[in-house]
């Protein structure tokens, strides 16, 4: 072969070696787009709000002792004025595509007064995930993904902390404490940025979206999953309601 | 024929058949799914089930019940919380069995069968080829198996709370007990530390493992976060004093 | 059950007409066994206890494998804590029952010269019902097993099967002491065997024509048994001390005294199409009272009794496993030779000495079916008698079978059986010609 053209593949060659390994192994897909339009989200329960339902701390003596005074209720289905549902989960199911960067900002996972606050957790695959004890008394951090790899890790010092990160996404999974029977959070992990979880007004708001059609999923522990489409121009602001039934 | 074709002969088919037995090259076979197959159809199916789904005939008679392979989630392992075993840590589960359950200890078999076996059960779980399995467990060596290493054990046990589930003398009578779940919903109860005898093997190290890495698919978390490398044998120590059995101090591996 | 194979005499009558009395009698027995099921062929028993099925004990059943082995060398425990009746579903029964219904045929031919003569032939169908068997653990070191063998119409044939066994004394499993009227630890067992004709293994039970002793080295001997193995069975030795079976009546206990030594190593292979090879060795001595019975209460004629004259069999055994490990091909070859002492032949001039043994292959090319074949040969070396050609009574024995199971399961297991077996005896017939005897098992083994 002669030498100029044997340089000239070498330089290929190399040059495409280079250019696979820089790309950070997912396919030279584009950064995800973003905008200006808004979704405001309200989660809201129809008909009258169940009772609320107390929990038998009594297996953990620090459990049954802080919770002596002030009660501890079901977080499964929280309800607060005029029926808006706390704690429910609403994401963008469809209409974006991209990759979006992980924030490096961690995402905390408390284990305090033997609940997990919070109850509900959206974040973006790859974010770091501070579990903290606050209790001084011993948790269990038992997550159940199916697609993300599980752990389970013995917490019993108070002011323990350890950060955890689930790499892929994934609809919503459980997490439990199996020492405290009654403790339950659950997460589910995006590939977007596009998610939140209702707050004590039940309302979310879903920003920095880019003009196109979406499908917003809402779900909720006890009452399932909702789907609407929405369809939003550039940096146009919607609002729209998801009314579950009692 | 003549005596010198007759000579060639046999010894051309004398080589035949040594050259016929002896390996191809000095390696090891790689594992085979293929021979596996046969394997787990002959000793494996009727717990693990054809589908490798733990629901094999014997399933709905025995607790705990047979392993679901189809999650990659294993017990005994040498690997973090959460992790894909080693191979093996698989080898020594099949090679020793679980004592008090109806796993049973495949020692008698040839090794070739059990690498073979496993090879097959990788293919009922995805997550053998998307995951790799993380780093194993560093064991220190064991210190003397003092009176002041047990009291020092006993400390480690209560400043993790050991008791919640399994009790204060290890029973297995904690105030968590009876709400325990594994990962399949199947309801399950702590171990007795008492019995003598421990699942995963019957050494300290096999003891070291278990509340080190915990047990993937049941509550028993690993508390490598929160114990010392220096503390955990004092803890190994501890809880092989709370077994009345003689057996349970010894070190030795007792092999079934 | 002890057989008694022909060519073995019972007594020092005449020729002419002991050798009819044995033609008859081995044909009788023939029939006998192949009418009765084998003792403790497998134990359905523990695949409910377990858990497990058939196949995980039994290589090819009722041919056990390595697990297997190993597991009744532990004494019927997998020593997991789960084998103790305290452990154990309180609904689970240590017993069980195999059934054998098949069709049966036999011919029985001698050859001379001049032509062949049919001396009996016969088919019919038999029940071949049933054996109940009681095997299992008792404790921590402890097992037992009791087969009582039933013919046909409820009748008790012979000894029961009938064992003790202290296991893994001293927690070693060098040690485990077995007491009980039992089959020796032998190359291939009898009740284990895959021939359900009866034919083959002759070598076990052979004398040289002529001696008295009745000693057969397959059959069940009552004595106590000394057994040690390695972890997981690779390395293994026994030693059994008994009072041979069948000996003739007499005044003082264990007049017939015997022991039977036998050892084996397997080799595990982890490359190549030979997944293992084993070898061993094994011998008996054994001795046999010489004159006739004494009257009761005689003294001169016990004292008589007391001469016991030496037989001895003396031989190894190699065995090859071939292809997959879950799905072998299983070769073994045993060879041995056998040699009684002179006066054991009532006008023996010197000690009968014959060699013996067999080539079986068992071939097991998918979980359900097994097709086996076995050459088993017995021939004289040393007539005792001046008078006998060298080749009188030597035997050949071939055997052919297919065994296919119909299913699996941890709780029974059932399949169709055919057996072809051809022995051919050397002057074996009353009237000097050769005898061959075919013989045709067809049918079903059931399991519970």
């Amino acid at each position: 072969m002669k030498p100029l053209t044997l340089l000239a593949a070498v330089a290929t060659t190399t040059a495409l070696l280079a250019h696979i390994s820089s790309s950070n192994g997912v396919a030279s897909a584009a950064q995800g787009p973003t905008g200006t339009a808004r979704i405001v989200v309200k989660v809201v329960l129809s008909g009258p709000a169940p009772p609320a339902v107390k929990v038998q701390t009594s297996a953990d003596p620090y459990c049954a002792k802080v919770h002596q005074a002030d009660p501890l209720f079901s977080q499964t289905v929280q309800v607060g004025t005029d029926g808006a549902l706390i704690d429910s989960l609403v994401f963008v199911k469809d209409g974006v595509s991209g990759t979006y960067a992980a924030p490096k900002t961690p995402v905390t996972l408390d284990q305090k007064g033997c609940v997990y606050i919070p109850h509900v957790i959206g974040m973006m695959a790859g974010q770091p995930l501070e579990i903290l004890n606050s209790d001084p008394t011993l948790h269990n951090i038992h997550p159940l993904p199916v697609v993300n790899a599980g752990f389970n890790i013995g917490m019993p010092v108070q002011g323990m902390k350890q950060t955890r990160v689930f790499q892929k996404p994934e609809p919503v999974f459980h997490v439990k404490c199996d020492v405290h029977s009654w403790m339950s959070a659950y997460v589910a992990t995006f590939a977007h940025p596009f998610f939140g979880v209702s707050n004590k007004q039940g309302t979310v708001e879903l920003t920095n979206l880019p003009a196109g059609t979406f499908q917003i999923q809402a779900w909720h522990e006890k009452y399932g999953v909702q789907v609407q489409s929405v369809s939003l121009s550039a940096g146009e602001t919607k609002q729209i309601t998801f009314t579950y039934k009692g | 024929m003549s005596s010198k074709l007759t000579k060639r002969l046999s010894v051309g088919s004398a080589l035949c058949v040594v050259m016929w037995t002896l390996p191809a090259s000095a390696a090891d076979e790689p594992p085979s799914p293929r021979r596996g197959a046969d394997v787990y159809r002959r000793y494996c199916i009727t717990c693990h089930g054809e589908r490798g789904d733990g629901a094999g005939e014997f399933a709905p008679y025995t607790t705990p019940k047979p392993r679901d392979f189809r999650q990659g989630t294993f017990k005994w392992r040498s690997t973090p919380s959460g992790s894909l075993p080693l191979v093996s840590d698989l080898e020594r589960t099949i090679r020793d069995g679980v004592y008090w359950t109806v796993m049973p200890s495949f020692f008698p078999l040839n090794e070739r069968v059990r690498r073979d076996v496993i090879a097959y059960i990788q293919t009922f779980s995805p997550r053998w080829t998307s995951d790799q399995p993380g780093m194993p467990l560093q064991i220190p060596p064991e210190p003397a198996h003092t009176p002041d290493s047990v009291a020092k054990g006993r400390a480690v046990y209560e400043k993790q709370n050991c008791a919640q589930c399994h009790g204060d003398r290890g029973a297995g009578d904690g105030p968590a007990a009876k709400t325990l779940t594994d990962d399949w919903g199947n309801p399950t109860v702590p171990f007795d530390l008492t019995k003598g005898y421990m699942k995963g093997g019957t050494t300290g190290a096999d003891l070291y493992r278990v509340f080190m890495t915990g047990l993937n698919g049941t509550p028993m978390p690993s508390f490598v976060e929160s114990i010392a490398p220096g503390e955990a044998w004092d803890l190994v120590h501890y809880i092989q004093s709370l077994s009345a059995s003689q057996r349970a101090h010894s070190n030795q591996q007792v092999k079934p | 059950m002890n057989a008694t194979i022909p060519g073995n005499t019972l007594s020092s009558l005449d020729e002419g007409v002991h050798m009819r009395r044995a033609a008859i009698l081995s044909l009788s027995v023939f029939t006998l066994l192949v009418s009765l099921p084998r003792p403790a062929a497998a134990v359905p028993a523990f695949a409910r206890k377990y858990g497990v099925r058939c196949t995980v004990c039994h290589e090819a059943w009722p041919v056990l494998n390595d697990f297997g082995r190993a597991f009744r060398d532990n004494g019927y425990r997998m020593n997991l804590g789960k084998d103790e009746p305290s452990v154990t579903d309180p609904a689970y029964w240590p017993v069980y029952v195999l059934a054998e219904p098949h069709f049966g045929f036999d011919l029985v031919k001698s050859h001379t010269g001049a032509g062949d003569t049919t001396l009996q032939k016969n088919g019919q169908f038999q029940t071949g019902l049933a054996v109940l068997g009681a095997i299992g653990t008792l404790g921590d070191h402890a097992s037992y097993l009791v087969i009582p063998v039933a013919g046909i119409n409820g009748l008790t044939l012979g000894f029961p099967t009938a064992e003790f066994r202290l296991n893994n004394l001293f927690d070693s499993s060098w040690l485990n002491v077995r007491l009980g009227n039992t089959e020796p630890d032998l190359p291939v067992s009898r009740v284990r065997d895959l021939d359900v004709t009866g034919a083959g293994l002759n070598a076990y039970g052979y004398h040289t024509p002529g001696s008295v002793s009745g000693f057969d080295m397959g059959g069940n001997q009552l004595g106590v048994e000394f057994m040690g193995h390695s972890r997981g069975s690779r390395t293994r030795y026994s030693v059994s001390v008994f009072n041979v079976t069948g000996s003739p009546e007499k005044n003082t206990n264990f007049n017939t005294p015997g022991v039977y030594g036998h050892a084996t190593h397997k080799f595990m292979l982890t490359r190549g199409p030979l997944t293992g090879v084993e070898v061993g060795g094994f011998a008996s001595y054994t001795s046999w009272p010489i004159g006739l019975p004494a009257a009761t209460g005689s003294t001169t004629a016990a004292a008589a009794l007391t001469d016991r004259k030496a037989s001895t069999k003396y031989g190894g055994e190699v065995h090859g496993w071939f292809g997959s490990d879950a799905l072998p091909v299983h070769a073994i070859l045993t060879l041995l030779q056998g040699r009684d002492d002179r006066a054991l032949f009532p006008g023996g001039v010197r000690d009968g000495v014959f060699n013996g043994g067999f080539l079986e292959v068992i071939a097991n090319p998918i979980l359900p079916l097994v097709v086996y074949g076995r050459f088993d040969f017995v021939r004289n070396r040393d007539q005792a008698l001046p008078t006998r050609p060298q080749d009188f009574n030597d035997q050949t024995t071939y055997s052919v079978g297919i065994k296919h199971t119909f299913e699996f399961t941890t709780r029974a297991e059932y399949g169709l059986v055919v057996n072809y077996s051809l022995n051919q005896t050397k002057q074996g017939a009353q009237d000097g010609s050769d005898l061959s005897h075919h013989s045709l098992w067809a049918g079903i083994m059931f399991a519970f």
